[in-house]
């Protein structure tokens, strides 16, 4: 089965803009359960494309990669999160370091910039997917502003989900993604951590009776 | 041959880790010896072979072994064998406090196992690719050990690891992606497109501004994992909070495991772009990281903060190192690594058996531990007398190759900013070691043990400790003294390995 490249570049180009969106709404949302499952739809989103990506080129590897990134990162790893969520007594986001309105502008800053500055900044990129690379960016660079602004365990999690997804997207708009044991390699690493994260936020809650990680202030110098 | 070898340091503490992690506590002990043990015999004479004999391959080229490889392997599986021994120390008192949980030792030593066969293997894999899975598995894995007291303290220091540990990491994937687009540019679609053996020898074609940009992000993601300024924020905290036996593997090998991939990184680039552009970086955060960690190692109190302070200061010398290039600096760079990894290593366990008797890490209520705790004082007072960087030692020598090595390889300006911080950071950590060892300790210590206080382990257990302290260090000691032909020839196969030409 085979994609002619046209209508493989169109379902890239949709995916990828979707891609960007949730990731705003990632920034704007408070809701913690909400987050959880806009970045499960964004890892389906950026496994779809992996497999167009695949359809379009020929690339058979990234077929199977990306049916594998869309059952781990889409389905386990949320559950996995929800499941941490349940047990805990806080569900939103509260004292954000950045209000809302102040993280929506900063996400959409995010993605203009990434958009000017990657647009022609790499060159030989005559891929495909190359619409796909400034989401990418946004994308790495959206995740960081999530770890950075935000103080929930959880919310850390997704924005490193986020910020995997970046590198995914990179991945294969750049070279059709990795060598396959390479690209396996790195879905199970973000499978174990995500199970390790879940461990720990467990173990807050045991210990700290809270996911807020405002409570983890006491080691400095 | 090779295989069978390869076997040995990576698959047999792998299933040892997995056989432990169901077992009782005394088969878990034992499956770990015979892990650790293989592993460290296994590696060791595998890293003779490539020694005496050059550049080994093994399972179709998945595996290539260089001195370099070899040389890093070596003080991962030494520094693991002690960090294992150690743990028996570690898990008795542990066990005599009450802290164990059941089923915790099996545990324990299931991490601590994947964690040696995880940063084993990194210097053996000849795809940056799984170099990197290798590395980021490490990651996690020791991020459960380093929770593993599950006090408040330990689950936010293993927390602050795991995730910036893993950002961090993540920029260093981008670099090795944006090196695969680059290399596929000139080795099209295949999967060794990402082995560095094939890379570096097509490196003059590749395209130099992704080269560029890959070298940018390696430094920042390896860099955080070798704990280099900017990027060392977690690394006071997780090296402190951990088991001691785990502080040691931490700051012993898998910092030193870190520098290895920035090394790889750096000799690609080299060849690709010419000395230049990657040199100047790493001398530039080389000597970032030695200043930010002056002022830390200064105005420490907390004994295990100081040795971890002590790492980024020796990490940034490595990379100063690595940047100098030629072969007087990267004799030094290899010695250096070696060195600090066995004085690293002890030094924690000295310090963690030290911390177990008093029940704090306070340099002030540890005080005057020559007197109250003979063999630990006087292995931790030499282990940091060592790392301080006096004379005689490897450390000491290997920094004397490493300044004199930047000066003839014109970084002259450089190595006289460092030489002046390493004699300020010999002050520092020289003042903490005597307080330390010597100063009478505060009174209030003697009236109230910590929690965990009072001496717990017999004396035969005692007596091994010791001697499992003693014998690494008096080999790093006696290195700057005399320096076996066989060990010379080592450290400078690793040196060409690097760039260094033959002396």
């Amino acid at each position: 089965m085979t994609l002619d490249p046209q209508t493989a570049r169109a379902v890239i180009d949709a995916c990828a803009a979707a891609i960007v969106v949730i990731g705003i709404g990632i920034a704007a949302t408070r809701s913690i359960g909400r987050s959880i499952w806009l970045v499960a739809a964004q890892s389906i989103l950026t496994g779809v494309a992996a497999i167009v990506v695949g359809l379009g080129t020929g690339a058979s590897h990234l077929l199977l990669g990306g049916l594998l990134a869309i059952a781990v990162k889409g389905f386990v790893v949320p559950l996995v999160l929800g499941s941490v969520l349940r047990r805990s007594p806080v569900r939103r986001e509260r004292h954000l370091l950045l209000g809302r309105q102040a993280s929506i502008v900063a996400a959409v800053a995010i993605v203009f910039i990434a958009a000017t500055a990657v647009t022609g900044a790499i060159p030989g990129t005559s891929v495909a997917a190359s619409r796909a690379l400034p989401a990418a960016t946004a994308e790495v660079l959206t995740g960081l502003l999530i770890v950075m602004t935000r103080r929930k365990a959880l919310s850390l999690v997704v924005g490193l989900l986020i910020f995997e997804n970046g590198i995914a997207l990179v991945a294969f708009s750049l070279t059709y993604g990795m060598p396959f044991v390479v690209e396996l390699g790195v879905l199970f690493d973000v499978l174990i951590a995500v199970v390790v994260a879940w461990v720990y936020a467990g173990r807050m809650l045991d210990v700290l009776g809270s996911t807020s990680t405002d409570r983890l202030r006491n080691l400095r110098g | 041959m090779t295989e069978l070898l390869v076997f040995l340091t990576i698959g047999v503490p792998t299933l040892a880790a997995a056989g432990a992690w169901f077992a009782d506590d005394r088969r878990a002990g034992a499956l770990a010896l015979v892990g650790f043990g293989m592993s460290t015999v296994g590696g060791l004479v595998l890293a003779g072979l490539v020694f005496a004999g050059g550049t080994a391959h093994a399972f179709g080229g998945l595996v290539v072994v260089d001195a370099l490889g070899a040389w890093v392997m070596a003080l991962v599986l030494v520094v693991a064998a002690i960090a294992g021994a150690g743990s028996l120390g570690h898990l008795a008192h542990e066990r005599a406090a009450g802290t164990l949980r059941p089923r915790d030792v099996g545990r324990y030593y299931a991490l601590l196992l994947l964690f040696a066969a995880g940063l084993a293997a990194v210097p053996l894999l000849d795809n940056l690719g799984l170099i990197w899975v290798s590395i980021e598995a490490t990651t996690i894995v020791s991020a459960l050990l380093v929770g593993f007291a599950r006090t408040p303290a330990a689950i936010e220091a293993a927390w602050k690891y795991l995730i910036l540990g893993s950002i961090g990491i993540g920029f260093a994937l981008l670099g090795t992606l944006l090196l695969y687009a680059s290399s596929v540019g000139v080795l099209g679609e295949t999967s060794d497109a990402l082995d560095w053996t094939r890379i570096v020898g097509v490196a003059p074609r590749l395209d130099s501004s992704l080269v560029r940009l890959a070298f940018l992000f390696a430094l920042a993601g390896y860099g955080t994992k070798a704990g280099l300024v900017p990027f060392h924020t977690w690394l006071p905290d997780a090296h402190s909070e951990a088991p001691s036996p785990v502080s040691a593997l931490l700051s012993g090998a898998a910092l030193a495991v870190a520098v290895y991939a920035l090394a790889r990184f750096h000799l690609v680039t080299q060849a690709a772009l010419g000395p230049a552009f990657s040199a100047t970086l790493l001398v530039a955060f080389g000597l970032i990281s030695l200043a930010v960690a002056l002022p830390f190692l200064v105005a420490q109190g907390d004994l295990k903060r100081l040795l971890a302070y002590s790492s980024i200061e020796h990490m940034g010398l490595a990379t100063l190192a690595l940047g100098f290039g030629g072969h007087l600096a990267l004799v030094g760079f290899a010695l250096h690594l070696g060195s600090h990894a066995l004085a690293k290593s002890t030094g924690f366990l000295a310090a963690g058996a030290l911390v177990a008797g008093r029940g704090s890490r306070r340099i002030g209520r540890l005080a005057g531990s020559l007197a109250w705790s003979p063999s630990n004082g006087r292995a931790l007072l030499v282990a940091a007398l060592v790392l301080a960087g006096l004379p005689p030692s490897g450390v000491f020598a290997a920094e004397i190759a490493i300044l004199l090595g930047g000066v003839r390889t014109g970084w002259g300006i450089a190595a006289g900013i460092a030489a002046a911080m390493l004699a300020l950071a010999v002050a520092a950590v020289l003042f903490h070691a005597m307080r330390v060892s010597v100063a009478s300790p505060r009174a209030s210590t003697q009236v109230a043990p910590g929690p965990a206080g009072g001496p717990v382990s017999g004396r035969g257990s005692t007596r091994t400790r010791a001697g499992l302290l003693a014998i690494p260090l008096a080999a790093v000691v006696a290195i700057g003294l005399w320096t076996p032909a066989p060990l010379m020839a080592a450290l400078e196969q690793v040196a060409v390995i690097l760039g260094g030409g033959r002396g």
